[in-house]
């Protein structure tokens, strides 16, 4: 187990520091702490929350399976993004940067590194989906149900810990002399000052001030 | 001899065994056990209401579990007011209860009321464990946003994960009455039963804006 939460540490880490860079290298520093314990807050916050799901849904599952599957479905999401570093790093050195009220290219790497993110939690999500199906004997649809429940969950409160902890992007002409190490509960652009507001205003966004 | 991976065909499980006095004893000395009894092990649940084994011990369990696991929800909500969660759930219960003895004697359904009162304490127990799962997640949030207003705050989320909880303790009363093949008596009449429910998601509302979690 401690294998691989040294390699989920390093995998996140390097990937976080690649997503910093784009802004400089205080943040690209930072994320190098900053990404990790995202991962691992997120994961400790939810433990009980896994574990109580797991009952519900198959109830073959131990406590310590459910950490298990949990570490390495964060391992196996980190691990794949560690692998596209080198492409999100060049990414980040090559985009046009903001500048003023032009955003440049900021938001088209923001949302390609979402993309990216999606696609390897996609993938990992199957391939645990698969474990539990061939390991524990779970059927296809319980394995499923158990892996987006888990899923949801990480989102519903990584979010949070995301939006407390950012900048993790930064706009980079935006270089304040001394930027927080977490800008947490700070209204955003838009006015919204948690994740789910952030969620909300992109639904429905406020009206702009003149 | 090596096994093979797909092996025979797996033999026609036997009915599930009750919970014993020894294994319910247990579980009162260490509620916690409630994961299994209540959310793991359905249909040993289902054969101790089938079988009328040991159901006031049951439901004592259940009902301490129903207070205890919905105790650090509430201090996390209000530290002022900790016993709001279990009251929301259990007050709840217990003031819908006696429609759900009387509707199903009047309708005739062969239902005691200890086996009736551990079906009901199914919903408010797995309810209150959900809400242990959720209480980490519900601090963290409580400690990362702002608790001066706003258009989504951590009260508005406790609200909903209050809701996936209650929907969880119903849908583990349905999964045991429904799925199993062994209530069958008591779901005879499923009307009543789904009358009941949302008979009880009403009055829950209620209590929740009674006691101002809404």
């Amino acid at each position: 187990m401690w294998r691989v939460l040294i390699s989920l540490t390093l995998s996140s880490a390097l990937y976080g520091f690649t997503i910093g860079s784009g802004h400089s290298w205080l943040y690209a520093s930072r994320n190098l702490i900053k990404f990790p314990l995202l991962i691992l807050t997120t994961g400790a916050i939810c433990a009980l929350a896994y574990f109580v799901l797991a009952r519900f849904l198959a109830p073959r599952l131990s406590f310590r399976d459910v950490q298990k599957l949990v570490v390495l479905l964060f391992r196996d999401t980190s691990v794949l993004l560690a692998s596209l570093s080198p492409v999100s790093f060049f990414l980040a050195m090559t985009m046009v940067q903001p500048a003023g009220d032009d955003l440049g290219e900021y938001p088209l790497i923001q949302g390609i590194n979402v993309v990216l993110i999606a696609i390897c939690g996609s993938i990992a999500l199957v391939r645990q989906a698969q474990t539990l199906l061939r390991d524990h004997g779970l059927g296809r649809a319980v394995s499923t149900s158990i892996i987006i429940g888990w899923l949801a969950l990480s989102l519903f409160t990584g979010g949070q810990g995301a939006w407390y902890m950012r900048p993790f992007f930064g706009i980079a002409s935006r270089r304040e002399a001394n930027p927080p190490f977490f800008l947490g509960t700070a209204p955003d652009f838009r006015g919204a000052r948690n994740f789910y507001e952030a969620v909300y205003n992109l639904v429905e966004p406020p009206p702009r001030n003149r | 001899m090596t096994e093979s991976i797909v092996g025979p065909p797996e033999p026609l499980s036997p009915p599930p065994n009750p919970f014993s006095r020894k294994e319910l004893n247990k579980t009162l000395a260490m509620p916690l056990r409630l994961l299994e009894v209540v959310l793991a092990e359905r249909g040993r649940l289902v054969a101790n209401i089938t079988g009328r084994r040991d159901l006031a011990r049951l439901a004592l369990a259940m009902l301490l579990g129903s207070v205890l696991f919905a105790l650090p929800y509430g201090a996390v909500l209000s530290p002022s007011s900790f016993w709001d969660i279990a009251t929301l759930f259990v007050g709840s219960m217990v003031i819908c209860f006696p429609s759900l003895l009387v509707f199903s004697a009047y309708l005739g359904v062969a239902i005691s009321l200890t086996q009736n009162l551990v079906l009901a304490l199914i919903i408010t127990t797995a309810s209150a464990l959900f809400c242990f799962g959720f209480f980490p997640i519900l601090w963290f949030l409580r400690s990362t946003m702002a608790d001066d207003g706003g258009i989504v705050t951590a009260e508005h989320i406790s609200i909903g994960l209050l809701t996936v909880s209650l929907i969880a303790g119903i849908c583990q009363l349905n999964r045991c009455l429904f799925v199993d093949k062994a209530l069958r008596e008591v779901r005879s009449n499923p009307l009543l039963l789904l009358f009941w429910q949302g008979l009880l998601i009403f009055i829950t509302y209620r209590m929740a804006t009674v006691l101002e979690i809404l």
